[in-house]
């Protein structure tokens, strides 16, 4: 037992890093990948993991550089107390996209699929609300329940991915840069910016680990990233097995695979399942960048940590997610085009040019003292 | 204490004043009753007995030969005593005295006699005798009602802490094993007792528990369920955060796993704390049937935990929000047996539920005598009658009917009722929402139960916090073999002073 809500072990930040990359996205991007790569979305997403271990490689450089201290903190000490503000307040707009992105489309989901008369509000409202009470709940209550829900998550996905090996032709999977190298870096481009580059966001929950004794917190986090990646690039080989060339054209691709599956009269209808899967992933991504936003606001302007602005926070987060997308397409658009170019242009830019200054400073130090040795 | 205060409650020497103070004080106590008699050389001197007799066995030779004894130490008899020797006696004999009590003060006299001691006293002697007769009738040793078990040990707890305690210390003999005492309440006086094996147990879990009981001793404590109430973490939170036993065996593995059990006086229920969620999924009886059979029954009940909560709200989310979802023949058989009910299926399963929660309810209170009637007119409610009223479907009644007997599978009642309670949620959630209301709902239970904690501990413990270690005894039962090898078990053979096998 330990009075220290606040901290999580490694185990529980690797499983966190696993919800907050796989989170939404294992029902969502095998869609708008193959919808740009055609076949070879999977190799789009195998070099896109590359870009995501290069972010992360960076982030844990930082983060062990510094000590443990969160992004806010080190971009103080970088670039100054003032420049932070900006760079922080950039962070945030990114975040309050992210949180409502992933809010808004359960309830895209949800209207245009399951509960079609049923207004997209309602599940904007109670999705946000629910990221709300749990990421009030704080960090370690967030930890243990995700760990729990992910293999939960997985489990569902996976059931579904392995009841429809039948319908599965391997076939599909050639011809492989049917139309030259260009789809391959479109779906390149997208993934590396959701869900993969979206790892430096995640940055700002490495300062809640305590690590034990013995313990590497980069070994961790590569496997777990590792895994993650492996459960997306699994489920949209699956998809283009099954679907061809048609897999870019359905929406919500792995739902649309638990519709296929028929095996005996005992294994059908299977829908629901992968409806339970995309509410735990939403719900858990959500909260993780709901928590995030909130952490980077009490720390860029040095508030109390006493959940106060949670609830503001989460309205302000429905508002947007009910407002911020005019239509499915505007929605494809913003997430699948502006987005990854947020990522990796301002997110991914940042981290680079942090590690850079980190990099220059810590090599001036070092000559320094060998300067003063010899 | 002043000396002041000291001196008036005093004894005094002269013992018409003591008789009448006392008696001022037992007046209209039916049941306290004086008795005066004489000893000494021509019966000269006066003593006077005091005792209560619904908790006193006044006819008792013991006290007769005790007394005998009294005279004895200073090689006298009760002839030839005069209150002189007797205070010399006394003050010198003070420890051997056995089993008599010296009392000094009016406090002790009150207390005594209110324990079922014989009080006596002695004309020109500050001092009075206690003798421990209690002989208050009591339950019998039998067999735990709402703990039957097929193996193992038959013998349940009783009102009586003291015998409780025997049950107990004849399971653990060790030193290890504590048993700690509190008295609560300014009336009552009822004494709490705890126990815990040392070094098992987990200190911060110990120092919270102390620190939270400690304060329920200026209150009056009447059964075990006060002190849960009074410790727990969360008030308005359905789930038990306790659990309670009347087997013996079940606390003395309680004991040995680290957990603290808590007796008070004229319970019988033994509270176990900290619980978790997990442990009220298991009996003593599991560790005694074959490890294959008791899995078996873990899965079952794991499934009975599932049905109990939310069979109802998912027939509710099914049939009204995604009728796609089910099997096009098992669809048309729906559909056929709600033709011509007027209720839509949320009224139709809360009709039902809260009739089968009334005839619950009806048939705990009820006289036994009376009690089978209840069932007839139960069996009539929700059953045939129902159906051919149109107010129910058969299928409805099948639903109803199977989560009543998986909420009855559930091995802790605590655990059962708040899933009764915990089902009117659901369904109201499944009725608004379909299935996206039951996931709502249910990602709330599980909120509330990762956040809560028992003693400090969380309560979804070996879940998540996830302990891969404690699955060997969750939905599955290891061979004894395997379990009995665990580090628990290594640990209480360190503290046995045995070295563990490698």
């Amino acid at each position: 037992m330990s009075s220290d809500r606040s901290t999580i072990n490694l185990r529980q930040l690797a499983g966190l890093l696993c919800c907050y990359v796989i989170g939404s996205a294992i029902v969502f991007i095998p869609n708008p990948l193959t919808a740009a790569a055609g076949n070879d979305a999977w190799i789009s997403m195998t070099l896109a993991y590359g870009f995501g271990i290069i972010m992360l490689t960076c982030v844990l450089y930082l983060h062990n550089r510094h000590d443990g201290a969160s992004v806010i903190a080190y971009s103080r000490k970088l670039i100054g107390r003032t420049a932070t503000y900006p760079v922080g307040l950039l962070y945030i707009l990114m975040l309050f996209f992210a949180a409502c992105a992933v809010n808004a489309s359960i309830g895209d989901f949800f209207t245009s699929v399951m509960m079609k008369r049923t207004p997209s509000y309602i599940f904007h409202t109670i999705g946000m609300l629910l990221s709300a009470l749990t990421a009030r709940s704080g960090i370690r209550v967030m930890a243990r329940m995700f760990f729990l829900l992910l293999w939960l998550m997985l489990f569902f996905s996976l059931l579904v991915m392995i009841l429809a090996i039948p319908i599965y032709q391997p076939a599909m999977l050639l011809p492989l840069f049917e139309n030259g190298i260009k789809p391959m870096l479109h779906g390149l481009f997208i993934s590396a910016g959701f869900p993969f580059g979206e790892i430096v966001i995640f940055a700002m929950l490495l300062p809640f680990v305590r690590l034990q004794a013995g313990q590497s917190i980069s070994k961790a986090l590569y496997a777990s990233y590792s895994f993650s990646a492996l459960m997306l690039i699994v489920p949209t080989i699956c998809t283009i097995m099954a679907f061809g060339p048609a897999a870019g054209y359905f929406n919500y691709s792995l739902y649309r695979l638990s519709i296929e599956i028929h095996i005996v009269e005992l294994f059908q209808r299977m829908e629901a399942i992968i409806g339970i899967a995309l509410i735990l992933g939403s719900y858990m991504k959500a909260t993780l960048l709901l928590f995030i936003i909130y952490q980077c606001l009490i720390q860029l302007f040095n508030l109390k940590d006493d959940h106060v602005l949670m609830y503001p926070l989460s309205v302000t987060c429905i508002f947007l997610s009910a407002t911020m997308f005019q239509s499915p397409a505007d929605f494809q658009e913003q997430v699948y085009t502006i987005w990854p170019f947020t990522v990796i242009v301002v997110g991914g830019g940042l981290i680079l040019l942090f590690t850079l200054i980190t990099w220059i400073k810590h090599r001036r130090y070092l000559q320094a003292e060998r300067g003063d040795t010899s | 204490m002043t000396t002041d205060s000291r001196k008036t409650n005093a004894l005094h020497d002269d013992i018409t004043f003591n008789r009448e103070k006392l008696e001022g004080v037992f007046s209209r106590c039916g049941d306290v009753h004086f008795q005066q008699w004489n000893y000494g050389d021509g019966f000269a001197f006066q003593a006077v007995s005091v005792y209560c007799s619904s908790l006193a066995d006044y006819s008792s030779h013991l006290l007769q030969r005790a007394l005998e004894k009294i005279p004895g130490y200073e090689s006298e008899d009760w002839n030839s005593m005069t209150p002189e020797k007797l205070r010399r006696c006394l003050q010198v004999n003070n420890a051997s005295l056995q089993p008599f009590s010296l009392l000094e003060s009016f406090e002790n006299v009150y207390e005594s006699v209110m324990h079922g001691f014989i009080v006596i006293l002695f004309d020109q002697v500050n001092q009075a005798l206690g003798f421990p007769t209690e002989s208050a009738a009591r339950r019998q040793i039998t067999e735990p009602v709402n703990e039957p078990a097929v193996h193992g040990p038959r013998e349940g707890t009783t009102e009586d802490l003291s015998l409780n305690l025997t049950l107990l210390r004849s399971r653990i003999r060790n030193p290890a094993f504590k048993f700690e005492f509190l008295q609560s309440g300014a009336v009552t006086k009822s004494a709490i007792c705890f126990g815990y094996l040392d070094e098992v147990v987990n200190p911060d879990v110990l120092a919270e528990f102390r620190r939270r009981v400690e304060s329920i001793t200026d209150y009056e404590v009447l059964e075990t369920s006060y002190i849960d109430d009074w410790i727990q973490e969360s008030t308005l939170s359905p789930f038990p955060q306790v659990r309670y036993t009347e087997r013996t065996d079940t606390a003395a593995a309680a004991v040995l796993d680290g957990k603290i059990i808590v007796l008070v006086e004229n319970s019988p229920m033994i509270m176990i704390c900290p619980a978790f969620l997990v442990d009220f999924m298991g009996t003593a009886e599991d560790y005694y049937v074959r490890s294959i059979f008791s899995s078996f029954i873990r899965m079952l009940r794991l499934l009975a935990f599932i049905i109990a909560l939310t069979l109802p709200s998912l027939y509710i989310a099914l049939s009204t929000f995604h009728p796609e979802l089910i099997p096009t023949v098992l669809l048309l058989a729906i559909v056929d047996s709600r033709e011509g009910i007027p209720f839509p299926a949320f009224f139709e399963a809360l009709i039902m539920e809260a009739s089968f929660e009334l005839l619950r309810e009806a048939g705990i209170r009820l006289p036994r005598t009376v009690g089978s009637a209840v069932s007839i007119v139960g069996a009539l409610v929700i059953g045939q009658a129902a159906i051919m009223a149109k107010i129910a479907s058969p299928i409805m009644v099948i639903v109803v009917a199977l989560t009543g007997i998986a909420s009855f599978a559930i091995p802790h009642y605590d655990l059962a009722i708040s899933l009764r309670l915990l089902r009117f949620p659901y369904m109201i959630a499944a009725s608004l929402l379909g299935g996206y209301g039951l996931m709502v709902v249910f990602l709330l239970t599980l909120l509330h139960l990762t956040s809560l904690h028992s003693l400090g501990e969380p309560y979804l413990t070996s879940i998540a916090p996830f302990k891969p270690r404690d699955w060997r005894d969750l939905f599955v039962r290891v061979p004894l073999k395997v379990f009995l090898r665990s580090p628990r078990n290594r640990k209480l053979l360190r503290l046995g002073g045995r070295r563990p096998h490698p």
